[in-house]
């Protein structure tokens, strides 16, 4: 098996909106995936499409070999993770256990029950019982255990302290390293868990803007800080994602291709270079209109 | 060993020289057994493929090497490769960052001389 999710002009329209416009992506096999997007960027829509939740409106979707909407073959080999899970209102954690037990192949009843323990929580208790958070560590420990060949999970630590998040990301790695399979994780914290990830995909209005390794977009783009007067006339000959003002100096992060010239000169000038987060990036490629932000806003 | 989320350098040369900077300390034994894959994985949160990218890079340079059976090792002359290699990047490197601080703060290379023969502090850290 080559691509565990392969997408081609994936389309999904609800009503007027449209969620999904020509998606298209390839995902390989064991890898650990970040998801990352604006609210209503179609982050979501596109976890419920290869969980097989949503037929999409038009394009080409196969999630392990097959077209995931309604095909029980392939959907025993997903599981979706998000805080709308739905129980029947009576159900106690020992029975959701038992449900995973028959509905996903490669489920470790075991370890469901280990994390149970680890977390405090019993199989007696009823899962509408639970506090947010408690809800939020028992869809995971599900989401863990289900040892899906594509693990999906939409803002799996919503609600967790971070103490709690920081014990999932190490659980969830340890697993991963034992039980190797896809993960696809969706967060908007995602400068917490970047460094587990092995590549990150950023979806805008619809569309895949970047799929690249961690390594790559952790060194593509780089920030300067610096007098105006030099900043501004180098500028002009690169690719800058976003500048500020400050007093008398430019704050600028520009795609990362100095050369040992351009390193020189600027240390020559007293400008300071420094690592951008990956979030920045982020945020300056999905900023709407000006992006000047609330400054601007205010004008 | 440590890894700086807000340094510029790739988190698999973080790793690397983490690992180097152990043999230097000697935490790490030359012959004797050094961290795993699954280790610094787990230690540091990074994805296994980072892990590996680091162990590579000193694999490759013969500073690692893998005993069958018995996971990674440090090699017999490991302290001097990392020693030879560190020197040459403390002119390129270090020495540049510190010429520039230099600047900054208007210190002509005669007084950063002067400052260099006068420094005391024979500290290894320091």
């Amino acid at each position: 098996m080559s691509d565990v999710i392969y997408c081609e002009g994936l389309k999904k329209t609800y009503k007027n909106v449209e969620a999904l416009k020509d998606l298209s992506l390839s995902i390989g096999e064991n890898k650990m995936i970040g998801l990352i997007g604006r609210n209503g960027a179609g982050k979501t829509t596109f976890l419920k499409t290869c969980a097989g939740y949503i037929r999409p409106t038009s394009g080409e979707i196969s999630v392990l070999g097959g077209k995931p909407f309604d095909n029980l073959d392939v959907l025993s080999n997903i599981i979706f993770i998000d805080e709308e899970i739905q129980y029947n209102t009576s159900m106690r954690l020992g029975e959701i256990f038992r449900l995973g037990a028959i509905y996903y192949k490669n489920w470790d009843d075991a370890f469901a029950k280990k994390l149970l323990r680890y977390f405090s929580l019993d199989v007696k208790q009823k899962y509408k019982k639970l506090s947010r958070g408690m809800k939020t560590q028992f869809n995971m420990i599900v989401g863990l255990s289900s040892r899906a060949p594509l693990t999906l999970m939409d803002e799996p630590t919503l609600g967790l302290d971070v103490a709690v998040r920081k014990e999932f990301y190490q659980i969830i790695l340890k697993d991963y390293m034992e039980n190797p399979r896809t993960f696809i994780l969706s967060s908007h914290l995602m400068s917490e868990l970047e460094n587990m990830l092995e590549e990150m995909i950023l979806i805008h209005e619809g569309k895949v803007v970047f799929q690249k390794s961690i390594e790559e977009l952790q060194s593509y783009a780089v920030l300067l800080n610096g007098k105006q007067e030099v900043l501004k006339p180098f500028l002009e000959n690169k690719k800058v994602l976003n500048t500020e003002t400050f007093g008398n100096s430019i704050i600028a992060g520009i795609v990362n291709d100095l050369s040992e010239k351009d390193t020189l000169f600027l240390e020559n000038n007293n400008v300071d270079i420094s690592k951008v987060k990956i979030e920045d990036i982020y945020i300056w490629l999905t900023k709407n209109g000006k992006g000047g932000g609330f400054d601007e806003f205010e004008g | 060993m440590r890894i700086e989320q807000d340094s510029i350098k790739p988190i698999y040369v973080q790793i690397a020289e983490g690992i180097e900077d152990d043999i230097l300390k000697g935490v790490l034994e030359e012959d004797e057994q050094a961290y795993s894959q699954y280790q610094i994985s787990k230690q540091f949160n990074v994805n296994p493929a980072t892990a590996a990218k680091g162990i590579n890079v000193l694999v490759a340079e013969g500073i690692l090497y893998k005993k069958r059976g018995l996971g990674m090792h440090v090699a017999q002359n490991a302290r001097v490769k990392i020693e030879g290699k560190r020197k040459k990047n403390f002119f390129s490197g270090m020495l540049k960052e510190l010429m520039s601080e230099a600047r900054k703060l208007n210190i002509n290379k005669e007084e950063l001389k002067k400052m260099i023969d006068d420094f005391k502090g024979g500290d290894e850290n320091e």
